[in-house]
Parts: C-alpha cells; structure tokens; sequence
C-alpha cells in the first residue's frame, strides 16, 4: 500500500486463505481467462495498474534437500500489484468495473464482507494489506515517477515520432514546418 | 542495459525464516531503504520484499506457519537470467560485507535469515537457482499496464518525449529555415521498437494440459509425499523417469506418448521421401 519517497508508483500485498474446491475452480477459471485480452481490457482502459498478478500458493519449500515441504492447512490466494494512485480509488476501481470478479476470487476467504457496500471490501483488503506491510517491507520502481498514461503516452509518441523522422530529412523547410506543426497537433494528447 | 522484452510472468515466492529471524530480517529490510540492491540488477522495473508475520488462518488470524519473506519483481529477459544477476549482487554484497565492518544493505545477509538458503557463490549458482525456482509462486492471472516493454525502452520513451517537449517550446515561432536547421542540429534521439516478448500465448493445447495437469500434480505429490517415507525408492526405467521429469501426470503422459508417435511418423516419413 506504500507509496516511498515522492513515489508515484504503489504496491499492495494480500494474501488470503481459501478452500481446495474454490482454488481449482480459480485454477480452472484463470486457465481461461489469462490468454484473454478482452477479458482484461475493462482493467487495463483505465490505465493505472502497472502490473497486478493473481497466484496461489499450498506449500512452503523444505529447508533442506531430501526434507519434506511444510504443507499448509489450505491454498493460499497470492494478489500482489503495483499502481498508480491511492489504493482506496485502486480497489473501488475493481469494484465497480468487475465485481463478479473479485466477488469469485474473494468469496472464501474468512470474514468476507461481499462486493458491496463497496468500502466494506475496500477495508477488507486494506486491511489484510496492512497487516502484512505495516511489519516490514522493502519496494522498488525502476520508474518511481511515472504512470501507467505517462508510459504509454510516451511509448506512442515515441511510434510517432519514428514515423515523422524517417521522411523528415528528406522534406524542403516549408514542407518540415508544416510536417513538424501537423506532427505536434497529431500528438499533442501524448505530450 | 540490454532493450529486451519485459518477462510477463514475473517472479514471486514465499521464503520460510529461519527460527526466531524475523528482528534481523526486519532490521535487514530497514537497511535497504537506503539503497536499494535492485537498482543494481539490470533490467528490474519493480521488486517488493516483504516480511510476513504469519499466514491468516481460517479465523483471519495471524497463525499459521513460520514467519515469511514475500520477494516478487518484475523484470527483463528469462527467468534464469535474472536469477543469476540477482545471484551475482548478492554475492558481491556478501564480499563487501566481508571487506568491511559496517552494515550496509546486504541481500545476502536477508537471504541468509530464509530457510534452506543456499549462498550465492559462484560455485553455489546451481543451487541458488534452484532454491529460487522452488519458492516460485507461479502467477494464474495477470493484467499488466505496458506488457512486454523493458526498463530499457520506458526510460527511452520517457526521455524522448522530454526532448520533444523542449525543442518544441524552444522552436516555438521560428522560421521553417531555422526550424529545421535547429531540428537537425539537435539529436533528439531516436528509440529502436523493441518486439514484444516473444511466446507470451503459448499453444492452447499446452496451457489446456498445463491447468489439469496441475490439478493432478498436486494430487500425485501429495500421495508421493505420503508413501515417501513407507517404500524404498526403486530405480526407474528411463522412459518413465522421462515421463516425471515432464512433470507428467496422468492426462500428460497420453500426450507425450502421441507426441513421441507423430515426431517418429514425421522422422521415417522424411526418411521414406529422401
């Protein structure tokens, strides 16, 4: 949930016990869903979510070779992502655009207060990350100081430009200028 | 820095502390903030550690198991490459630390508070690769805001788009002549188009038989584990070995045997044809 250092990029971290049953049918429903761009674009339109992984997790390696793994009493529901913004808006934003989703990934996990009122699930999450970030934690950003927008505004720009300046050259100054001008009105949303 | 692909997957896995570890694991994290040793892996754009108390059982209280380390990154190239860079700071981390009396941030003295932590000494890269991967937390469903650019291009992008800016507040209201002499005396930089990582959607049939094939997998561990300690190990024939080593279950095997099948047509076919 922190956000270090002037940082525009923030981390949340859950995870949350649930029931074998429920996990193969997330096991099952990721299986599909993972390879779906459709499926993930409501998401990613709204362009604030750097990364945001879903895992689960039913064991913790042996400490030594030859040892037995220290099974846990149940599979365990691994969320972890990066954002920009605060997380309350980060959370309200899933709960508004796929509540089904985080209803079924959720729905097993003890105390679970349902998608709605919607700060109810907002104080679930929070809390469970703060339970686990509040003791110690270390993050780095490559780019502390940029969006997801920023990024991409940048990485279409960037697209742009490579096409303005492989004829630019070649262009008689009248003709740049005019280039130039309609390459800054084309791209000004990216700027 | 190398532009390659972003890896789409990540890492993430969960580090069992030693006993009684977790004030030097904290201690250890509190040191990083200082500097972070991920600035120093090539090609990271995010990494987390985070010291976990206990797991919430099935009365959200804080209980289970031992105290955990959370360690996830996002970062370029495969997996195993990164391990090894990161395996690479580590140890010369650990060689600082020997050279010098003060504590500095040190991953190999926070790796050094998990379990089964094997160093991170060139002749221990094996090991620590392997203990890496056997924590791995594979991740089932991701979203992922700029798939498959680097560290690399983002910061190019970044910083070509700060040149436009400028040279276009600079060149504000010139002639076309100066215009364009301007624009080719200034080198805004031009960022090659990296290719998006390559192999992200793997054939449907593969992750088709991956999903169950997990299912089951856990089911055979679980039962392996069980009999593990009851029954001797006996030698297996290779093929069968081969068929475990492929992480085979019971839905896979029928499909390696088919596969096997078709490359044995498809080899004495082109045989038959020379």
């Amino acid at each position: 949930m922190a956000a270090r250092g002037g940082s525009k990029v923030r981390q949340v971290t859950v995870i949350s016990p649930t029931t074998w049953p429920h996990a193969w049918g997330l096991l099952g429903l990721w299986q599909i869903f993972q390879r779906s761009t459709k499926h993930k674009q409501p998401v990613m339109d709204l362009g604030f979510i750097h990364v945001a992984h879903w895992g689960l997790v039913d064991r913790l390696p042996a400490s030594a070779p030859h040892c037995r793994s220290n099974e846990l009493p149940s599979p365990y529901i691994v969320f972890h992502s990066n954002f920009n913004g605060p997380l309350k808006e980060y959370l309200e934003m899933f709960a508004f655009k796929v509540p089904d989703r985080m209803e079924r990934i959720w729905e097993r996990a003890p105390n679970w207060p349902g998608m709605r009122p919607v700060q109810a699930f907002v104080e679930f999450v929070a809390a469970r990350t703060e339970r686990y970030e509040g003791t110690g934690a270390h993050y780095y950003c490559a780019y502390p100081q940029t969006t997801v927008k920023s990024v991409n505004k940048a990485i279409r720009l960037r697209d742009r430009y490579a096409r303005f300046a492989s004829r630019a050259g070649a262009l008689a100054p009248e003709d740049f200028a005019r280039e130039w001008h309609a390459f800054l009105t084309d791209a000004q949303l990216d700027l | 820095m190398s532009p390659s692909a972003t890896n789409l997957d990540g890492f993430a896995g969960l580090f069992a502390l030693e006993p009684s570890r977790e004030d030097e694991m904290l201690a250890e994290i509190d040191r990083l903030e200082d500097a972070s040793p991920f600035a120093r892996i090539e090609g990271t754009h995010f990494a987390r550690l985070v010291l976990v108390p206990r797991l919430l059982d099935s009365k959200d209280e804080l209980t289970v198991g031992p105290a955990c380390l959370f360690f996830a990154t996002e970062f370029d190239q495969p997996l195993d490459d990164y391990v090894e860079r990161l395996r690479q700071v580590v140890w010369a981390d650990k060689l600082r630390d020997e050279s010098t009396n003060k504590k500095l941030a040190s991953l190999d003295r926070l790796f050094a508070s998990c379990a089964g932590y094997p160093g991170a000494g060139d002749w221990q890269a094996k090991a620590f690769r392997a203990w890496i991967h056997d924590h791995r937390i594979k991740p089932r469903y991701s979203i992922l805001g700029h798939a498959g650019r680097s560290v690399f291009e983002i910061k190019q992008c970044l910083e070509l788009r700060n040149r436009i800016i400028a040279f276009a507040m600079d060149t504000d209201g010139h002639d076309p002549e100066n215009l364009k002499g301007e624009w080719e005396a200034c080198d805004l930089g031009l960022v090659v188009g990296v290719p998006a990582a390559s192999g992200a959607t793997p054939p449907r049939s593969a992750w088709l038989f991956d999903g169950l094939g997990d299912i089951i997998r856990h089911l055979l561990h679980t039962s392996r584990q069980k009999s593990r300690a009851v029954w001797p190990r006996v030698p297996k024939p290779r093929w069968a070995r081969e068929l475990i080593r492929a992480g085979a279950s019971v839905v896979e095997a029928p499909a390696i045997v088919v596969a096997r099948l078709a490359s044995a047509v498809k080899c004495h076919a082109g045989r038959t044809r020379r």
